[in-house]
């Protein structure tokens, strides 16, 4: 059985694996917070599953972030460019 | 608490240890999977086989197979095609949403291959066969067995991890 093929429009892509590193939570702590089963996690890290949008809120809000921070429909930028963005050359 | 709170919370219990089952671990492995649906398939067609040589002796263990194959599949996959919809995820609904669609688009078309035979074979003249009892406790079996073990055998078979 062939798994549904997603254009890249259609893919979520995600901030979770480092945001949950960087809260030092594992899987399974992130699991039991947002109520769903730990290898739900592991999909979502690797973006072979899309949330629903109440999750997508639900994790946002677990993060005390806007959700668009934590997904796009575009590949995010790495989080240490986006922290440390070059303000432009001053003269 | 009421009685129905009580056997609420007795199947939110049931569904937590189920999904969170670590001792059938050895038998998650991709390859372990598809040697246990494998042998789920010759359970089913054996059985069938057996029903058709209208052998007792022959059923019997062939069904007490199956069931252990069914109870095995249900293990492994953490019993996902089985448990309540309240009791599991948004991803967990979804996956199994898809496979039962896949499950019953695969049993439809056997059944109706299967009717279609039968009533070719009944209809035509040509044909010396004709589909007596022992066809139709085949049949029986063999779609008891398929409906139940199907789902699990596709999500045992498909999933990346279980």
């Amino acid at each position: 059985m062939a798994r549904q093929s997603k254009t890249p429009a259609e893919t979520v892509h995600n901030r979770l694996a480092v945001l949950r590193a960087d809260r030092r939570l594992s899987r399974q702590e992130l699991a039991e917070a947002l109520g769903v089963h730990y290898q739900t996690i592991g999909y979502l890290e690797r973006e072979e599953y899309n949330p629903t949008l109440a999750l997508a809120l639900r994790i946002a809000e677990f993060f005390s972030l806007p959700v668009e921070a934590v997904f796009s429909l575009r590949p995010l930028e790495p989080m240490s460019e986006a922290l440390h963005k070059p303000t432009g050359e001053q003269t | 608490m009421s009685k129905a709170d009580m056997r609420q919370a007795a199947i939110a219990q049931e569904a937590r240890s189920m999904l969170s089952d670590t001792r059938y671990d050895s038998w998650r492995s991709a390859g372990r999977r598809r040697v246990l649906v494998i042998a789920s398939v010759l359970a089913i067609v054996t059985t069938c086989i057996a029903s058709v040589t209208d052998k007792p002796i022959l059923l019997l263990p062939t069904l007490v197979v199956s069931a252990g194959c069914w109870w095995m599949l249900r293990k492994v996959v953490r019993g996902m095609a089985d448990l309540p919809d309240d009791f599991i995820d948004e991803r967990i609904r979804a996956v199994r949403n898809e496979h039962y669609l896949y499950a019953y688009r695969i049993l439809c078309g056997l059944l109706c291959l299967v009717l279609i035979a039968f009533y070719m074979a009944a209809d035509a003249r040509q044909i010396q066969w004709q589909p007596g009892a022992n066809h139709l406790h085949a049949l029986f079996w063999g779609t008891l067995l398929s409906s139940a073990m199907l789902p699990s055998m596709l999500l045992a078979w498909t999933q990346r991890e279980i």
